[in-house]
């Protein structure tokens, strides 16, 4: 009996020792193959790291091996290769079906809770410089910072901001952006808004629209009650409150809230559908005293298979594959037509809606509407001569609404705050504008780095 | 490098095992080992590596000369010198910028003093130089006469950075003979696995989920963020609370003892045989127990060094509680420069004096429950201490989880949470228990009356590694998250 045993255990042991080192060395000549390595990470939406480059200074202060980055080009050996580790984006496919069974993930929070500030009853008039609230946040923003709007297409380029931050709370088979009101935030965002109606002068007319996110409209009462997410109501009326007189404010939140029911925000992206953008616009109108185009008079497009950046923030939940998105796209009737100046400064024609059938899942929200998020981007409506012409200040919420302004300009400039490098007094100056709408997404008004960028571009 | 990284297991330790076994005589293995322990000792930045050679060299004279030494007092003299070089260089480099800290109320130092970065090991390596040297001056352990030797049992990979302390009396036989039987490599494979899976698979999840409700290490030690930090935690249910310190404490057993039991694994694959470093700490029945199955070679190392020579409990009660006051308050110091950790031996203090005066012996007499819960409860306020540098912070914790911060029990986010990690909990809570091992060890007993289980426990032994080596890569691959928390030690 003992003999036997002892046999036995004498061949688990040869078993277990050629398996594992097996498994090493597997592992290690994987690691050898080059080709094996990815260098883009399809669902992350990203460029994986760059093989560190050599330095004696890096060396000896250890940061060629084992430097901790967010930024792809600048991280050492150890982070560059677990980053291209080979069939690294199976493995973590493979890892997300065993998170799955941790417990029961009917609602799931991803990423960091934030409580938000107390929103004050009263708006703020005064002129905020830098507060000390904004700046400390601006700190904790860019901890959270990911690189998740990044398009592999042609005509645009890995971005450097991402518009996501706070926690993403999946509950079934849709996810949302919970949102945290900055006081000191909101406030430089009012302020930056009401100097650019100064700046810009009697003559042109600024138009603010916040857009509320989806946690905001369609998050079922249910849950909006119980979880830690801002009233952003109370949030858009403190930021309008603060503003000057000469902005006039668009009242996308109760358009949007009237609609809740309708398909107006992706399930699995943070972004609003087009018809989300649509209703604001009807508002924008109202306040321009303009009628708005009806919905009858567009030809749709729709692309299906859409997983968005709510996907990849929940490592891909499986709960939202089951169920992807579609974009609708209305295709404009006008003869207009779109030149793109992308990061590079290399200008182009692009189709203002882009047939992204085949296109990857993820790509289909950004792929679809104004070739993305280009600093810089006009659209022609070649049916009108009158010379009228509007600047939209965007973030890619924008993406989507854009179109929807080809009827009522001769000319419409797209400028996206976080890329476009000139200035936007000049720019109006330059191609007598006589609208500038700022469009905002509300995430973005509590982004320290993102306000930055705004205020930036109104004080050039 | 640390162990829980993809580079580290699929090209430094495999080249390792790879070079270690083409070369030829101990001579050959042995060079083998110092070069790569150094290269790893390295990879943070080699400039603190000159550090530990020279700590090294110092001591290998220092210990030559109390083997010259003819008298006792000569011996002793190089003892001392040995003990205020290694000590210094400790005290310098982890505690000059606490002291500086301490003493700006009186006098701003700061201006004259560089911030100095912790060099990596440092606690650990200096510990184990200190007890080769007292013990060759206690003549329990021949001098080593060469310095690549003495260099090779302080570098070693394997536990220069994280520990255990092994001391040099338990190895020094090993490192001039030493053999790698089948089983005993076949043991080490199942023990390291077992440890990357631990630390991958369990210490960084909890690691997260603890982060997200305490908040992450640098944003609660920023004093800037302190009035923001005590709003966040003041509004945490207690629920959520009470899940984050218990992941915070699932988090730290099992990443360090993760870490010891590769240590102990990758020794054995190459014929070293360190001591266990924990043996299921939070199964104690008391305090006592507690400090007697934790992180057991900086424990016994107080012990033998310190306590016993202080006298021990040789010299009555009151000398006795003196002499266990500095042995906590160095054991919290030593944990990190910071007045929190010394707090925290300071509480283990206080319950082991109370122990020490009947608490122990009335536990003893009632059913072993009660000392385990007793334990658990102690243990669990203790790392709150231990997380927390600012004070407010840990009273705010330790307040919100009896919702004295004005914060409801439960919420959304608690039950979110506590639903969304509910089996995790207690896996991880398993991982921390004597379970598995009791499970194998009958599956080995009745292996032997039962051809049936003896295959079966053969084929589950035998697979279990390469699983958790597998699922352990999976892990690593998506995580771009592997924090190491012993970097303050």
């Amino acid at each position: 009996m003992k003999n036997r045993t002892a046999k036995i255990q004498t061949v688990t042991n040869a078993v277990k020792t050629i398996l594992f080192v097996l498994a090493l060395i597997v592992g290690l000549v994987l690691n050898c193959i080059p080709p094996l390595r990815p260098t883009v990470s399809a669902t992350e939406n990203r460029e994986l790291n760059k093989f560190p480059s050599f330095t004696l200074q890096k060396l000896l202060s250890g940061e060629y091996f084992s430097k901790e980055s967010d930024d792809p080009n600048n991280v050492g050996l150890s982070q560059w290769f677990s980053d291209t580790f080979p069939f690294r984006e199976q493995l973590i496919t493979a890892y997300g079906s065993i998170e799955g069974m941790f417990g029961i993930q009917t609602n799931k929070i991803h990423g960091e809770v934030q409580t938000g500030d107390d929103i004050p009853d009263l708006p703020s008039k005064q002129e905020p410089s830098s507060s000390q609230q904004g700046s400390s946040q601006a700190s904790q923003d860019t901890s959270s910072l990911k690189s998740e709007d990044t398009v592999s297409e042609e005509s645009v380029e890995p971005l450097p901001e991402a518009e996501t931050f706070g926690g993403v709370l999946l509950s079934g088979n849709t996810a949302y952006e919970l949102y945290n009101f900055n006081t000191g935030v909101a406030n430089r965002y009012s302020a930056a808004i009401s100097n650019a109606a100064n700046r810009l002068g009697g003559s042109v007319k600024v138009y603010d629209i916040i857009a509320p996110t989806s946690v905001g409209i369609t998050m079922p009462d249910s849950l909006k009650k119980n979880v830690n997410s801002s009233d952003q109501q109370k949030a858009i009326n403190y930021m309008y409150g603060s503003m000057s007189d000469n902005v006039i404010k668009v009242d996308a939140f109760s358009a949007l809230n009237k609609h809740k029911k309708e398909y107006i925000y992706f399930r699995t992206d943070h972004h609003w559908t087009q018809l989300g953008a649509y209703y604001a616009y009807e508002q924008l109108m109202l306040a321009k005293k303009s009628s708005p185009v009806s919905l009858e008079q567009y030809t749709t497009q729709q692309f299906d298979g859409f997983l968005g950046t709510f996907y990849t923030s929940t490592k891909k939940a499986p709960a939202l594959a089951e169920y992807p998105d579609s974009v609708v796209a209305y295709k404009p009737f006008n003869n207009a037509t779109m030149t793109v100046t992308n990061s590079k400064g290399k200008t182009f024609q692009y189709p203002i809606i882009q047939d992204t059938t085949t296109y990857p899942s993820n790509l289909k929200y950004s792929s679809t509407f104004i070739g993305s998020d280009n600093p810089y981007t006009v659209i022609v409506n070649n049916d009108l001569s009158d010379g009228s012409a509007c600047v939209l200040v965007k973030e890619s919420f924008g993406n989507a609404f854009a179109p929807l302004l080809i009827p009522h300009y001769q000319t419409v400039y797209v400028v996206d705050y976080r890329y476009y490098s000139g200035s936007l007094v000049e720019l109006v100056q330059n191609n007598s504008v006589s609208d500038v709408i700022f469009l905002n997404n509300i995430s973005a008004t509590r982004a320290s780095s993102l306000v930055g960028h705004l205020e930036k571009l109104i004080n050039r | 490098m640390v162990f829980a990284d993809l580079i580290f297991v699929f090209v430094f330790l495999t080249l390792n095992l790879i070079c270690y076994s083409l070369a030829k005589g101990i001579r050959a293995k042995n060079i083998v080992m110092v070069v790569f322990s150094l290269l790893f000792y390295s990879w943070s930045g080699p400039v603190y590596l000159l550090l530990m050679l020279t700590i090294v060299l110092l001591n290998w004279i220092f210990a030559l000369l109390i083997d010259k030494s003819k008298t006792k007092g000569g011996a002793k003299f190089w003892m001392i010198i040995s003990c205020i070089v290694s000590l210094g260089a400790l005290g310098f480099f982890k505690y000059t910028n606490f002291i500086v800290g301490n003493l700006k109320p009186l006098i701003d130092l700061s201006g004259f003093v560089p911030e100095i970065l912790l060099p990596i090991g440092i606690s650990f390596y200096t510990f184990q130089i200190l007890s080769y040297v007292i013990d060759v001056y206690r003549g329990d352990v021949p001098v080593q006469r060469s310095y690549w030797r003495l260099l090779l049992y302080v570098s070693l990979f394997h536990q220069c950075i994280a520990g255990p302390i092994v001391r040099y009396s338990d190895v020094s036989r090993e490192i001039t003979d030493r053999r790698v039987t089948g089983a005993e490599f076949s043991q080490g494979i199942t023990r390291f696995t077992v440890g990357l899976a631990k630390k991958a698979l369990l210490a960084n999840v909890c690691a997260k989920v603890a982060d997200s409700i305490l908040l992450t290490d640098a944003v609660a030690s920023d004093p800037s963020l302190l009035a923001d930090n005590i709003s966040a935690l003041a509004q945490k249910s207690a629920a959520l609370l009470w899940l984050g310190v218990l992941m915070y404490m699932l988090q730290i057993y099992l990443d360090f003892s993760a870490y010891s039991d590769m240590a102990i694994g990758m020794g054995l694959m190459i014929g070293f045989h360190y001591k266990e470093n924990f043996n299921y700490p939070y199964a104690a029945v008391s305090v006592t127990d507690f400090w007697r199955r934790w992180h057991i070679s900086l424990s016994s190392f107080f012990r033998d060094y310190v306590y016993i020579p202080l006298g021990g409990n040789r010299r009555g009660l009151p000398r006795k509680i003196f002499n266990m006051l500095v042995v906590w308050f160095l054991t919290g110091l030593w944990h990190g420069a910071s007045w929190n950790f010394v707090l925290w031996g300071l509480y283990f203090f206080v319950f082991l004096v109370i122990e020490n005066i009947g608490w122990r012996d009335f536990l003893a007499k009632l059913p072993s429950v009660f000392g385990r819960v007793y334990l658990l409860i102690v243990v669990f306020f203790g790392w709150i201490l231990f997380r927390f540098s600012q004070m407010p912070l840990v009273w705010t914790v330790v307040k919100g989880l009896f919702c004295a911060n004005g914060n409801t029990f439960l919420d959304f986010e608690s039950n979110t949470l506590w639903l969304n990690y509910i089996f995790f909990v207690m896996v991880a809570i398993i991982a921390c228990t004597p379970l598995a091992k009791g499970i194998n060890s009958v599956l080995t007993r009745r292996s032997e009356n039962s051809a049936a289980i003896a295959v079966i426990h053969g084929v589950v032994t035998a697979l279990i590694p390469i699983v958790l080596l597998l699922l352990s890569t999976m892990a690593l691959a998506g995580n771009s998250y592997n924090p190491f928390i012993y970097f303050r030690f």
